[in-house]
């Protein structure tokens, strides 16, 4: 070694020295360091958690920070939103939630004393249902659910041009803007049922069953199998051999098979849809087979001994999107009653199950009635033409009426309204120039609303031809790439829809917490459904020198409960009522429901009174009836006979009275609170109707229930004042010139008064 | 009927060219919504119940109904006109009715389903009626009663009302009065 060499080893030594003499004072800091993150197993719109791998070894804080495509993901109120998912964070917890279904990765950067390290989030795999994203009522993103689809405008625009109307840049601007303003309208994101709060809180229905009571159910399609009960479906059927397969042998579309995929298609089984409940189990009955049934059927649908549904058993809800519809009052009938009260009587061991009952489909007007309700104002004011009342099983607490709504959280086309609808649900229009739902629809494009023999499709076809017809029902007609195999259906609507979108909520509600009664269920509703539409106006009319609000829109009442005749409590929120239902806490108490209280013809051992309704006044008759039950409301009950003695099959000039068109009934509770119960212009064209007893010539209501659920809260106890109203001095002349049930060319205002014979009310509560 | 209501969509829109989205789906029917169609006015007097017998029809098998005489299918069974020497006396199960407020024709399965006033036994009120006894739901005082072999169940009905033991009573047929809405 020579002398240089050994002075400069030596200084890098005392250097060294030097340096170690440093760290001692003031440590050196570490780099954090960050590790990958791998999920393999991801459910779409179902939370998944995890813990962020970042570390530092010398102790400083971290903090972590996420981007995408290179750019930064800020955090609002605690989310962060990325185009596939919602992530929160809590320390180093997260909890991710794909809203897309896809496998992603998320680029997460550690922060530590101002030094960084990243890695990602690998989700490697998250089961879906490819339609789900469709499916805007469990999640509305404002998509279209191919309804004003680009060839459904392009089809319009040739077939306008086609018969020689404008040309190709006028029919184009025309339906570019209309198709814009529609898109604006009617696709509002944020509509929905709120599902996903629910499914975040770990419910997806398991544990309970839905009895889809209705033309048919496919046992064996592809996404209902797997949540089929084995051998516990009915073929009602007289003679059948598969008396457990009640799949329907139409070919043109089973509606049961569309109805059971709203509650429960299977979900991420990465086929099709996704019902509301995706993992409740399903039962069919096909009571409207429309072939020769069996006896004691109605029981059967009703889960009465023989049905196969042991007493304990948890199912949740018997689905009923179904009806009658018809222009007349059909009286109450305490043996219906008691058949259709049997599963919230004595199902769940005691605690009950739900019907869910569709509320009609008649806002319009149904058939039999003519254009009534174009020609007496009902359709142009908004006023419903027929009442969820008309039919009885609608008039008490034990079947509940569902409403329906659209896209943009409105009512819909048809949905019938009443004072009897309890809460309302997505459903919406036709599929084409708004929405309708994407569910479950016969396997194959043999069968079913979507293929070749689809009803709509063959219809259009025959008229329009199969090119146009595939332009305007894209998803329906064979060939669409989503849905190859005609298996699911984009034009499923009506309250059928709704019924069943409710029937998912109760199942999840049931499903989070098996404790609670069909009671409970109801008030979760009424507590916790959303007031949509919270605009819906007023429809005044003008009787004689006075008026009358025929629609109130949405009324308080004095419990704090909102509700309107088209929505009931509003619509329901899954995440809202699976929350309360986890953390139930409300005791009702023992159900009870009082005798019949009031005065006439409608009590027992009572003669009939003989009080004139004024025509054409606006003070009406107004009878009080006064109740000294400390009840609280789940339910009132009014009962009615409503005499004119010109309501019959017609009068001998060619016309119908108007004494049905033009009756209106409000009830005010001690409260204050008011509910319309008729609005006036209703289909009460054909006298009275009882189904044990036939026509009641010369009345308008006979044995006539309503039921309102507008007082639901408020005590009982006090006076309860009902107007009753003659709504006009009404003279018609029907512009389907006599092409209605009974053939009368107009409506002559009634020339004698009707006469109230009697009248009573009965409280359901606690 | 949907078709007739296509072709009349059809012609307004060569007629006016835009026509308005809203009419459009107003217009066209859906299966969905599709309701029981009234076509004629249905005024007719019950003879039991809701009910109008039909002596003059029958429920046939649909693979051997002729064609001429079948009303109305209903799948693998089908109601036929039949002659006047193949009419029973008796009405009972088989036998064709008609409802007074839809108008359709359904079949009598030959029970009654009852509600029994409070402390009524079912065997009591078969008794008076001279119906026999099928099932009883105790819990519910319902009953299901039939009329006894070659028994008229017209007359076994009005004894039944008559009695006075039963709250009320209905009827069963092998179809629903209801449809899908």
């Amino acid at each position: 070694m020579n002398k240089k060499m050994f002075t400069l080893s030596a200084i890098q030594a005392v250097l060294v020295l030097s340096l170690a003499g440093c760290d001692d004072d003031a440590p050196k800091d570490i780099e954090p360091t960050a590790e990958n993150v791998v999920i393999n197993s991801a459910k779409q719109w179902v939370p998944v958690t995890g813990t962020l791998l970042g570390e530092d070894l010398d102790g400083d804080a971290l903090t972590y920070s996420f981007t995408e495509d290179g750019a930064t993901i800020a955090s609002s109120n605690g989310i962060y939103t990325f185009s596939h998912g919602l992530l929160t964070l809590s320390g180093d917890q997260f909890s991710y939630i794909s809203t897309t279904g896809e496998a992603t990765s998320i680029d997460y950067t550690v922060t530590a004393n101002d030094k960084t390290a990243s890695a990602v989030i690998d989700i490697t795999e998250v089961a879906t249902d490819p339609l789900a994203v469709q499916q805007w009522h469990l999640r509305n993103t404002g998509q279209k659910a191919y309804s004003l689809s680009d060839e459904m405008k392009q089809g319009l625009i040739d077939l306008t041009v086609g018969y020689g109307n404008g040309t190709e840049e006028e029919q184009t601007a025309y339906y570019d803007t209309l198709f814009a303003e529609l898109e604006l309208s009617e696709l509002v994101a944020g509509e929905d049922m709120n599902v996903t709060a629910a499914y975040a809180l770990g419910v997806t229905g398991e544990g309970v069953t839905a009895v889809v009571v209705d033309s048919g159910l496919e046992i064996n399609h592809e996404d209902l199998t797997d949540n089929v009960v084995p051998n516990r479906s009915l073929n009602l059927i007289d003679g059948s051999t598969q008396v457990t397969d009640p799949t329907s042998t139409d070919n043109d579309g089973d509606h049961g098979t569309s109805v059971a995929g709203l509650i429960a298609a299977k979900g991420w089984n990465d086929i099709g849809t996704r019902g509301v409940a995706p993992d409740t189990g399903l039962i069919g009955m096909n009571y409207l087979s429309g072939e020769t049934n069996i006896e004691q059927e109605e029981l059967l649908v009703h889960g009465f001994p023989g049905s196969g549904i042991s007493e304990s058993e948890e199912i949740s809800a018997f689905n009923r999107s179904y009806g009658i519809t018809f222009p007349t009052y059909i009286g109450y009938s305490v043996l219906d009653e008691t058949i259709e009260s049997y599963p919230n009587l004595y199902l769940r061991s005691g605690k009950g199950a739900l019907n869910v009952k569709s509320s009609g489909n008649s806002f319009g007007g149904g058939s039999s009635e003519g254009s009534l309700c174009e020609d007496n104002g009902a359709n142009d004011l908004g006023l419903t033409c027929y009442n969820g009342a008309f039919e009885p099983s609608q008039a008490h607490p034990y079947y509940m009426s569902i409403a329906a709504v659209n896209a943009n959280g409105t009512h819909t086309s048809y949905s019938t309204a009443g004072a009897n609808v309890m809460v309302s649900a997505p459903s919406g229009e036709y599929g084409r120039y708004s929405p309708a739902m994407v569910t479950t629809d016969q396997m194959t494009c043999i069968n079913g609303y979507s293929g070749f023999n689809g009803s709509t499709i063959a219809a259009w076809s025959a008229a329009y031809g199969e090119e146009f017809t595939a332009s305007q029902f894209p998803f329906n007609y064979p060939g669409h790439e989503d849905n190859a195999s005609c298996n699911y259906t984009s034009t499923f609507n009506g309250t059928s829809s709704a019924a069943p979108n409710a029937s998912g909520v109760v199942s999840l509600i049931l499903s989070a917490n098996t404790d609670l009664t069909w009671r409970d269920v109801r008030h979760i509703l009424a507590a916790t459904s959303t007031k949509n539409d919270a605009e819906d106006e007023a429809v005044e009319l003008t009787i004689g020198d006075g008026s009358f609000v025929a629609h109130q829109g949405w009324v308080e009442n004095a419990a704090g409960y909102n509700f309107n005749n088209l929505y009931g409590f509003g619509r329901v929120d899954a995440g809202a009522a699976v929350e309360m239902a986890k953390s139930y806490a409300v005791d009702l108490g023992e159900q009870t429901i009082t005798d019949w209280q009031g005065m006439g013809s409608v009590i027992d051992g009572e003669t009939a009174l003989s009080l004139d309704i004024p025509d054409n006044d606006a003070t009406g008759l107004v009878q009080t009836i006064e109740v000294t039950d400390e009840l609280t409301i789940e339910g009132m009950q009014f009962k009615f006979d409503i005499s004119n003695v010109d309501m019959g099959f017609g009068l001998a000039d060619g016309t119908q009275t108007s004494a049905g068109n033009d009756l209106a009934i409000e009830v005010t509770s001690p409260a204050g609170t008011k509910s319309v119960l008729l609005s006036s212009k209703q289909a009460l064209f054909y006298p009275a109707y009882s189904f044990t007893e036939g026509w009641h010539v010369g009345y308008v209501l006979k044995e006539a229930v309503f039921l309102s659920n507008a007082f639901y809260g408020e005590s009982a106890q006090g006076t309860w004042s009902i107007r009753l109203l003659d709504a006009g001095e009404t003279n018609i002349t029907l512009s389907d010139g006599g092409a209605n049930g009974l053939a009368v060319t107009g409506i002559s205002n009634n020339a004698s008064d009707s006469v109230l014979e009697g009248i009573s009310l009965r409280t359901f509560g606690h | 009927m949907k078709f007739n209501k296509i072709v009349t969509i059809a012609t307004a829109l060569c007629l006016s060219g835009l026509a308005q989205a809203s009419i459009i789906d107003k217009t066209l029917i859906t299966p969905t919504l599709e309701t029981k169609k009234i076509s004629t006015v249905n005024n007719t007097s019950a003879e039991f119940s809701t009910y109008k017998v039909e002596p003059l029809m029958a429920t046939v098998p649909s693979a051997i109904a002729s064609a001429d005489s079948v009303v109305v299918s209903k799948g693998t069974m089908s109601i036929v006109n039949i002659d006047a020497a193949s009419v029973s006396d008796v009405v009972g199960k088989g036998s064709i009715v008609r409802h007074t407020l839809t108008n359709e024709l359904t079949t009598l399965t030959g029970n009654v389903t009852v509600l029994l006033n409070n402390g009524v036994s079912a065997d009591e009120l078969a008794t008076a009626a001279g119906m026999e006894v099928v099932s009883v739901f105790s819990r519910t005082n319902i009953a299901i009663l039939k009329v006894s072999e070659g028994k008229d169940l017209v007359e076994a009905y009005k004894n039944l009302q008559a009695s006075g033991l039963a709250a009320e009573s209905k009827i069963e047929v092998t179809s629903t009065i209801y449809s899908a809405q």
